[in-house]
């Protein structure tokens, strides 16, 4: 592609992308109206409290660190044309693991400083793997749907870490949250005054070398061939089934680490609530945000920047707009829907067009 | 009632179907000949174009400047916010009270999901206008304790909290953190009293058992157990001295509770859960099953699922009162299903958040944490600093129309009905009940509270595995 059609390309892109934010802009608007609230007042003190200082800023970026992972994870699976509902569940585990690992393999075997971070994240992206063994083998061997098994699988995961956190791994001073990883297992706090951790670098990280993976690997581009239609891989010559599991276990130890991340990377207690309540949506949002990035890993970045500031932002609404706290979320809802809709809409377009041929 | 509005869900998803409908018709005419992408960004633009004439374009506003008041606090609710009517709205009714009492203006911040509580807390702290922040719940403990480090300059006040325990164990040198109060209860009196008068309610209406059905096993929660069972047994040993005669006629009525082993009288059981309302509903029908008058609800909304298991027995029958009864839990709960809920053991959190904004405006907050070690604790017959700060009682009538109140403005809020008749029908219900349960019962009740306002009556504390284990084996 030359530079000039990549430019092109990349301002088409932004043009949706702006586009389609000034719709969920204006749906939210009508729906924050019809509720008699004050749209311009509600919005602005979503966006300003997610991006209008330097403090809420950081705290939006810490909002922001597993959605870049998750949303990788989608993106993987998506690259390969597959729909992995399942970063979710991965997610769940990837937590369960961290845990598991960053507490009693780090505690137990006395690991130092920062290997210790690397053990319990190596946990989160074995478990968040395992998870995806499932699904991916009942993909390629009997040909079901994975996204009906993934969202099975999600309710399985589920119910297992809440299992796992009220009961073996629970903590036995404080029942309501599982251990904690060992302080050797955390990444520190950048700026003190903020919730972000180092976390955040070796999610940008993941996110490009997962770019990188895709556009520059043998694997990478089988991936990506076996996306553009099946019909095209096996005439190339590939093991198609191979390269779907690589995908599909590729993007469960991304979001494994996406759920990681949280319990070795967000503060004040580095561990799993007894309600998963830190730790639920953080794929679903992964799949949102992936979707707003047209499924490109470097994006993901951004797009998590984006509605991790949305997320923070929303805090802002109820105190300042006097908006009610489940409208705020509908607005975010809304939002997101929106951002992603060229994306879904491509995805349909090319669903149409394959189907009519 | 005037009509109610739609819930935001509802309109959410309503909105985003007529999007989805006008994207699909989009991609429907683009997928037919197969264009470029720029026709797609212009036939929305054209269905945008539309809906942004309708509503005003945003556009940032300045902060509204409100009317000075003395100072503002905050209240950082947990998960779920306003409309809960249970722990979110006793703290915001207590703030609600303390604006009123006291002028001062209160901030509310909610909770979406546990990762939204430093985050809360440091915002509210970083508004120069707050001076007191409250936490309202035990889950945020770890983040008071962080917030409270950097903020030594603001009040911090955590409803339930065990903050101080843990600045006690991290920053042994800063304990007790003078700007950081745990406000906790005394559940272990409130729960003798209704303890008592379930166990009366047996002996009167010829019931075996009791019952207490129980969360997460957590220590709070011990507290609630052996002080339950201790006040059953407080009021038996009670109903044979002063009533001599009816206990021996009583003790030889088949199935009365004056028969059996006392070590089971109290049914009880933990259910493992806060949430799961179904576990609450099977626990309770069992213990209904075995002839309980009256079943504890110490697990917050599964009172629901006892509610349920209650309604299944009394409805078949046409009952209009109990028993069979259950006893609410920390808000007056007496409204949910009026005629078969006795009464209500109230933690009134809205007075812990009300007491913290005076002790802010009076300038002894400090004095008070470094006097109580960060702890106040409140309950029956409490007093700091000569001020009167109770914070536990078994609910009455006069204190009903407060918590109707409450569900009223509920029904605003969530946008569908909570209450579940009239309010005058629900105080005519609930009047109707207590006035069947004989005077003796409530005087019995009672005479426990001024016993233990005086210091007369000492209601067991279980704190560790250990007291626990022992009460259990003295009062089964």
């Amino acid at each position: 592609m030359s530079l000039r059609i990549g430019a092109l390309h990349a301002a088409r892109r932004l043009s949706e992308a702006s586009l389609a934010l000034a719709v969920g802009l204006a749906i939210s608007s009508i729906l924050i109206l019809a509720y008699g609230y004050d749209p311009a007042k509600a919005l602005y003190w979503l966006f300003y409290g997610g991006f209008g200082t330097q403090t809420v800023f950081l705290d939006s970026l810490a909002y922001a660190t597993p959605l870049m992972l998750t949303g990788a994870a989608f993106a993987v699976c998506a690259s390969a044309g597959m729909f992995n509902i399942g970063v979710e569940g991965q997610a769940y585990m990837g937590a369960v693991g961290g845990v598991v690992f960053g507490g009693l393999l780090v505690r137990y075997l006395q690991v130092p400083g920062p290997l210790g971070v690397l053990v319990a994240l190596a946990g989160s992206a074995t478990l968040g793997a395992l998870w995806a063994v499932g699904p991916a083998l009942l993909k390629v061997l009997r040909g079901i749907h994975e996204v009906i098994s993934s969202i099975m699988f999600n309710w399985m995961a589920f119910y297992m870490a809440m299992y796992l956190v009220r009961g073996p791994i629970v903590n036995p001073a404080r029942p309501e949250m599982s251990i904690s990883v060992e302080p050797s297992a955390r990444f520190s706090v950048i700026f003190r005054g903020s919730v972000l951790t180092e976390a955040i670098y070796f999610a940008v990280l993941a996110s490009v070398l997962t770019y990188l993976v895709l556009k520059l690997t043998k694997l990478g581009f089988e991936i990506r061939l076996v996306g553009a239609g099946l019909d095209v891989a096996r005439y190339a010559g590939i093991s198609t089934k191979k390269a779907m599991v690589s995908a599909y276990l590729l993007s469960g130890a991304l979001a494994g680490l996406g759920g990681g991340l949280i319990v070795t990377g967000r503060p004040p207690v580095w561990s799993i609530y007894g309600t998963l309540g830190n730790i639920t949506n953080v794929g679903f949002d992964g799949i949102g945000v992936s979707l707003i990035a047209a499924n490109n890993p470097v994006a993901v970045v951004f797009s998590s920047v984006l509605i991790g500031g949305l997320w923070n932002g929303s805090r802002f609404m109820e105190p300042y707009a006097r908006v009610s706290s489940e409208l705020s979320r509908a607005v975010i809802g809304l939002i997101v829907i929106a951002l992603s809709t060229p994306e879904v809409l491509r995805l349909v377009r090319r669903l149409v067009m394959r189907w009519k041929t | 009632m005037s009509s109610k509005p739609i819930s935001p869900t509802i309109l959410a998803v309503a909105i985003t179907a007529i999007v989805v409908a006008a994207v699909t018709a989009t991609v429907v005419y683009v997928a037919v000949p197969p264009a470029p992408a720029a026709t797609v960004t212009t036939t929305v633009l054209r269905t945008v174009v539309h809906t942004v004439t309708v509503a005003p374009a945003p556009t940032p506003t300045p902060t509204p400047t409100p009317p000075k008041a003395k100072f503002k606090i905050a209240v950082v609710s947990d998960i779920g916010g306003r409309g809960d009517l249970s722990f979110n709205d006793m703290a915001f009714k207590g703030a609600d009270e303390a604006a009123i009492d006291f002028g001062v203006e209160v901030v509310e911040f909610i909770s979406k999901t546990e990762l939204d509580y430093i985050p809360n807390l440091r915002t509210a702290a970083m508004d120069p206008d707050i001076k007191l922040i409250v936490g309202v719940g035990f889950l945020l403990s770890e983040a008071l304790v962080e917030v409270a480090l950097e903020f030594p300059n603001k009040f911090f006040a955590g409803i339930d909290t065990y903050s101080q325990e843990i600045v006690k164990s991290k920053h042994p040198d800063k304990y007790p953190l003078p700007n950081l109060l745990d406000i906790k209860y005394e559940e272990h009196k409130g729960s003798a009293l209704v303890g008592a008068l379930g166990c009366l309610l047996a002996v009167h209406y010829n019931y075996p058992h009791i019952g207490a059905v129980l969360g997460i096993e957590i220590p709070v929660l011990w507290k609630f157990e052996i002080g339950y069972k201790w006040g059953c047994n407080w009021a038996i040993e009670w109903f044979k001295k002063n009533f001599p005669a009816e206990y021996e006629a009583k003790s030889r009525v088949l199935g009365n509770i004056l028969t059996v082993d006392p070590k089971s009288r109290v049914l009880w059981v933990y259910t493992g859960t806060f949430s799961d309302i179904t576990k609450g509903y099977l626990a309770a029908k069992e213990m209904y099953a075995k002839n309980a008058v009256a079943v504890y609800n110490i697990a917050g909304p599964l009172g629901l699922g006892i509610n349920q298991a209650v309604e299944e027995i009394v409805r078949p029958k046409g009952l209009t009162v109990g028993p069979p009864f259950w006893i609410g839990v920390d808000a007056n709960q007496d409204w949910i299903n009026p005629g078969f809920i006795v009464a209500s053991m109230m933690k009134r959190v809205d007075k812990g958040v009300y007491y913290a904004t005076y002790l802010v405006l009076v300038g002894k907050f400090e004095e008070v944490v470094r006097k109580y070690k960060g702890v106040l604790l409140l309950g029956i017959g409490t007093e700091v600093e000569g001020v009167p700060m109770e914070g536990i009682s078994v609910s009455t009538l006069a204190d009903l129309d407060e918590f109707i109140e409450m569900g009223v403005t509920a029904e605003k809020i969530l946008g569908k009905p909570v209450l579940p008749m009239p309010p005058t029908e629900i105080r005519r219900r609930v009047k109707e009940m207590r006035d069947s349960v004989p005077s003796w019962i409530w005087a019995a009740v009672a005479e426990l509270e001024r016993l233990i306002r005086e210091g007369k009556a000492q209601v067991p504390l279980p704190l560790t595995e250990d007291d626990v284990k022992y009460w259990r084996g003295v009062l089964g």
